[in-house]
């Protein structure tokens, strides 16, 4: 496995864990009336688990397994690039959503539009690296060879 | 997944006719059911298969504790179903019994989300490449 593959997944599931315990705490919420402000963990419960879990997985597997160009991953500085984007964007937009709450900046409508900036941002450049690996796969022709 | 596109289809259907309480009030059932009882147990599923193995000797591969993964599955599959019982019964007749096992599934679905994590991370590491001699074997 890749190392950024690696990294991709193992950032998934550090945001699986987290997105739980979340839900854990707006479930226990839902049973027992803590607090109505606790509802503002939905969407940081949502965004964690879409984008931090699932897309970020999904990023780590697809950039081991879909077929390579012979002997190299391509523009791999490309989805290092998609990975940082990503994970500053969900953690401002995380502090977005807190921000709402709590209101320690009062420039929470900037937060967000920069969140989704860069959140949007790190989706197309992966989507932009990961295409030219959508392709058939090609037989190296040492194998060919030994195959005839 | 079929439990839950069959709720999505009837929830769908909300939007022609009106749907009784109990069938409206299943929407965050419907997502947790996609969600974690579908998407999140297929990847399970195929990363216990596919993932780079913790030990490999002729004739025996190593995933990492199996015991371990079938009480993810069944600590998993039970927060599910509790959940699916219990959360539209909280919204709709709060009796203590309903409220107890929304509890219960919200303790036994983060048992198993932290458990998932646990069986995984071993296994997301560099694939060994074993070389042609015997013994020798270097990470790639």
């Amino acid at each position: 496995m890749p190392v950024l593959s690696i990294v991709f997944i193992k950032t998934a599931l550090i945001y699986f864990v987290v997105g739980f315990i979340l839900g854990f705490i707006m479930l226990l919420n839902k049973a027992y009336n803590f607090d109505a402000r606790i509802l503002i963990l939905l969407p940081i419960h949502i965004q964690i688990l879409f984008l931090g879990w699932t897309l970020e997985f999904v990023f780590g597997v697809a950039f081991w397994i879909l077929p390579r160009f012979i002997y190299s991953y391509g523009r791999v500085e490309l989805a290092w690039g998609s990975y940082f984007l990503l994970n500053i964007g969900i953690l401002l937009s995380v502090v977005s959503y807190i921000n709402t709450i709590v209101a320690f900046t009062s420039q929470g409508k900037i937060l967000f539009i920069s969140s989704a900036l860069l959140i949007f941002g790190g989706v197309m450049l992966f989507a932009f690296y990961i295409w030219s690996r959508v392709k058939p796969h090609i037989i190296p022709e040492m194998e060919k060879s030994s195959e005839s | 997944m079929i439990i839950s596109l069959i709720m999505g289809s009837l929830l769908l259907a909300g939007n022609a006719v009106e749907l009784p309480p109990l069938i409206a009030g299943l929407f965050p059932v419907y997502i947790h059911l996609f969600i974690v009882g579908w998407i999140t147990q297929i990847i399970f599923g195929v990363a216990w298969w596919m993932f780079p193995v913790i030990n490999f000797q002729k004739g025996l591969i190593q995933r990492g504790d199996s015991k371990l993964a079938w009480l993810l599955y069944i600590l998993l599959n039970t927060g599910i179903v509790l959940r699916t019982v219990s959360e539209p019964s909280v919204s709709l007749n709060p009796q203590e019994i309903w409220v107890f096992l929304l509890v219960a599934s919200s303790i036994i679905q983060v048992i198993a989300g932290i458990i998932f994590a646990v069986i995984l991370w071993p296994r997301i590491k560099p694939k060994k490449i074993r070389s042609r001699q015997v013994g020798t074997i270097t990470e790639s």
